[in-house]
């Protein structure tokens, strides 16, 4: 729980410093295989290690998967029209076949059509995910963050000692 | 109040410097944790699994395991395991088998498929009852389920039949008593209170008693004589011929249709009375039956309790080799509990002859995991593995001079979760000899057959030759037979199918024989001691076959007939007399009941099926004649009607021709 605060925490300095574009972007991006994976697949397991490995937003991407995941849930229909279209289609049949007697390859559940349509919507929408994010962080932190810095509430706010723990906290542990 | 940016630039120029992709300080962590789990395994993974084979062998056996060194290599996938001690259960300073080594390798292929595939296990060194170092530990035996008898106990009961089982019966005993005293005619007297038949011969007679007073009442509602008369008088006063009128003969028909109608009424209920009558008679006889079979068994335990003894073979049989056989039983019921605690509980099931859980049953095949929704997708697999396969298990044990290994060899191939999918059954065979046990012509073989549609297991277990010594055959108070030594050959085969029908068969052939006698009474150890001393080589077959609630047993032996020729010359004519005594005794108890009851069943037997068998007789011929008279009336009328129709047509024609003056 300490490291998701920590990371979580990390998200909001981040979204407010001028760095980090990338790893937020990335971490949101990444969220999506996570929230569309089944909860334990090998393809989950692939994921979290890169998003450990490098320097990706751990709260970024949990946020993200956690969202994600109910829209899993809606999309789940048309997920399963697409897999049903890629498992069936007869130019990628040999893939599959080869895929099936492969090892790991049948521990990502790749011939059930709804992971597999997941896994597709997933991996087109992973790229336009990153660069979205990208421009309305780049946005958020020029148009909305200056404006509400300016707000009477903000500067209330900053007065508080919440304010002054969070600061405090960032101080002793913060960093990406 | 503290500003944020205040506090962001006194950072240290050091926080502030650019980061690459890589999080060098997860890493870290990841590879120290790995290290450790590396470390585990190579220090302390070994050690730990051979405690916990030790500690689980010895949960599930019952009697200590022991492993003297257990080595794994991760990336080749390897297991080796030397010195594997199983102790014996019934003599913890011996092993029941010792194996000086066992290798195998993981087929990694299939590992990673997440299915555990072995291609060889290699098995050697095998020693059956080899001393141990110390004592293994041996678990305390668990309760009984529930009084229910053990397997070998339901054989040993279906054998010795449980008359004899009761009275404790043992031949040697009996025939020494018998010789003995012959005193049980003071016993015999006294039979009244020991005779089932006669508290049920008792019962008979008040039960047809009160049918006697039933069957009388209803004889008494039979028509009776005067009844019957009403009837003819009642037939006879009806006009049936003559008609002047139509009118008349209708109203004869209606009174003759009234007469049937009454007659029938009786009828029907003579008809009831007879369906009763049968029901009863049915009875009676069901009854005669068994008091019939009820006085043989009174008479069979008499004869035991009289110790009476029973000269035939199967008798002698079963008391010689029951004891003999029971030790084996047990091994079996063993193995078989076993089985039924470690076999999937599809088979165990089958085995304990519980109901199959249909929600619990599974198919054959293995299915993906569920998914709520979509449809998962099979592909075909040309080299697949079954969830569990071990291909073979090679045995082979040689003899050295430091050790009584056996020579032998042997093969076990395909144990696997799934026959279906390899289309191969799992066999087993095995055949060898201990020369310093002098045991040779061992021969195992087994097949599980799990492709038909119940699963079929064939076994044969056979020894070409073993030595057996002090072997007690009888042992009582009045005298015992023994073997001190012998040589015997053993040949067991087995098949049972879906665990529920069974059919086992054993025979041992012993030879090279002599028997050791002795008996209290000097004519019985004469006859023991002349007939064995001739005897220098028997048999003894058992077989038990069905299910196995419901086993039957049967052992027979060479030496049971032997002795029974030389028992019966000797005790022949005195079992007879004392046979003919016990059924006088019976007899004379039973005969006043007897008399009495087939005087009150003779008497409805007689009385009502006489009476509704003449009742019946008068009432069909009063219907028969009713039914001629009224086609007789029919026909009567018929003619008178013709006549009265011709004798006016010609009165008109005559009328006519008087009228035109012809």
């Amino acid at each position: 729980m300490g490291i998701l605060i920590k990371q979580i925490i990390n998200l909001i300095r981040l979204l407010h410093s001028d760095t980090g574009q990338n790893q937020i972007a990335s971490g949101l991006a990444f969220g999506i295989f996570l929230g569309f994976a089944p909860f334990i697949s090998i393809q989950t397991i692939l994921v979290l290690f890169i998003v450990f490995i490098f320097r990706v937003q751990l709260g970024a991407a949990f946020l993200s998967a956690f969202f994600f995941k109910f829209v899993a849930f809606l999309l789940d229909p048309v997920a399963d029209t697409l897999g049903k279209q890629a498992l069936e289609s007869s130019a990628l049949r040999s893939v599959w076949l080869t895929m099936y007697n492969t090892p790991f390859l049948p521990m990502t559940r790749f011939n059930n059509s709804i992971v597999m349509g997941s896994f597709l919507i997933s991996l087109v929408l992973c790229p336009i995910l990153f660069f979205t994010f990208k421009i309305l962080i780049a946005k958020y932190r020029t148009e909305i963050v200056q404006k509400v810095e300016a707000t009477k509430a903000w500067k209330a706010f900053k007065a508080t000692k919440v304010y002054l723990w969070y600061l405090k906290y960032n101080d002793l542990y913060g960093g990406v | 109040m503290v500003d944020s940016n205040s506090v962001q630039n006194n950072k240290p120029a050091t926080l502030q410097k650019k980061q690459g992709p890589i999080r060098w300080n997860a890493i870290i962590p990841f590879v120290i944790i790995m290290a450790l789990i590396y470390g585990y395994f190579f220090f302390f993974f070994d050690s730990h699994m051979k405690k916990a084979i030790e500690w689980t062998g010895y949960k599930a056996l019952g009697t200590e395991l022991n492993i003297a060194h257990f080595k794994t290599s991760f990336l080749q996938g390897k297991v080796e395991l030397t010195g594997l001690e199983i102790t014996h259960a019934v003599q913890p300073q011996f092993n029941s088998i010792e194996l000086s080594s066992i290798r195998f390798g993981v087929n990694w292929g299939a590992l990673l498929r997440l299915k555990f595939v072995i291609d060889e296990i290699a098995v050697e060194g095998v020693q059956f009852m080899s001393k141990r170092s110390h004592p293994g530990k041996v678990a305390p035996p668990e309760p009984a389920d529930d009084g229910k008898p053990s397997f070998a106990q339901q054989l040993s009961d279906k054998a010795t039949n449980k008359l004899e089982k009761d009275n404790q019966s043992n031949v040697l005993s009996d025939v020494s008593i018998f010789l003995k005293t012959g005193k049980w005619d003071e016993q015999i007297k006294n039979l009244e209170s020991q005779l089932a038949s006669k508290k049920m011969l008792e019962e008979m007679n008040s039960k047809w008693t009160s049918k006697k007073t039933e069957w009388d009442a209803k004889v008494k509602m039979l028509p009776t004589s005067a009844e019957l008369n009403g009837f003819k008088n009642r037939f006879e006063s009806i006009k049936s011929k003559d008609f002047k009128t139509p009118q008349e003969l209708d109203t004869s028909v209606k009174q003759f249709n009234a007469l049937i109608k009454d007659v029938d009424s009786r009828n029907k209920q003579i008809q009831e009375i007879k369906i009763q009558l049968d029901a009863d008679l049915k009875g009676l006889d069901q009854d005669y039956k068994s008091i019939d079979a009820q006085i043989k068994k009174d008479i069979d335990t008499l004869k035991t309790k009289f110790k009476i003894p029973k000269i035939d073979a199967a008798s002698f049989a079963k008391s010689l080799f029951m004891s003999y056989l029971t030790p084996i039983m047990s091994k079996l019921d063993h193995y078989k509990n076993l089985a039924e605690k470690y076999l999937p509980p599809k088979y165990a099931r089958k085995i304990s002859g519980k109901k199959e859980d249909i929600a619990a049953t599974e198919p054959e095949t293995i299915q993906p995991h569920p998914r709520a929704d979509g449809t998962t997708y099979e592909f075909p697999i040309p080299n697949g593995f079954p969830l569990f396969w071990i291909k073979k298990i090679s045995l082979s044990s040689t003899s050295n001079k430091n050790a009584d290994y056996g020579d032998f060899k042997g093969l076990i191939e395909n144990i696997t979760s799934n026959q279906r999918q390899i289309n191969k059954t799992t066999t087993l065979d095995i055949a060898g000899s201990f020369k310093k046990m002098s045991i040779s012509g061992v021969k195992i073989n087994a097949e599980l057959n799990n492709l038909k549609e119940e699963p079929q297991v064939n076994f044969g277990f056979n020894v070409g030759a073993f030595p057996i010594t002090n072997m007690e055959l009888l042992k009582s108070s009045d005298g015992e037979i023994s073997i001190p030594q012998t040589t015997a050959a053993f040949q067991s085969a087995g098949q049972t199918i879906g665990f529920k029908n069974y059919d086992l068969k054993m025979k041992t052939d012993f030879s090279h024989v002599t028997f050791k006698t002795s008996a209290t009474d000097p004519t019985v150890a004469e006859v023991l001691s002349k007939t064995l001393q001739a005897i220098n080589q028997f048999n003894v077959e058992a077989t038990a076959t069905g299910e196995l609630k419901d086993l039957k047993m049967d052992i027979r032996s060479s030496l049971g007939g032997d002795l029974q020729k030389a028992f019966e010359n000797l005790l022949k004519e005195k079992i007879a007399e004392a046979n003919e005594k016990l059924q006088l005794a019976v007899n004379t108890e039973l005969d006043k009941l007897k008399r009495q009851l087939t005087g009150q069943t003779d008497a409805i037997k007689n009385q009502a099926t006489g009476e509704v068998a003449k009742v019946q007789k008068q009432i069909d011929d009063q219907k028969k004649q009713v039914d001629e008279r009224i086609n007789l009336a029919k026909k009567d009328f018929e003619k008178q009607a013709q006549k009265g129709i011709q004798d006016a047509g010609q009165k008109a024609l005559d009328d006519l021709k008087k009228k035109f003056g012809l």
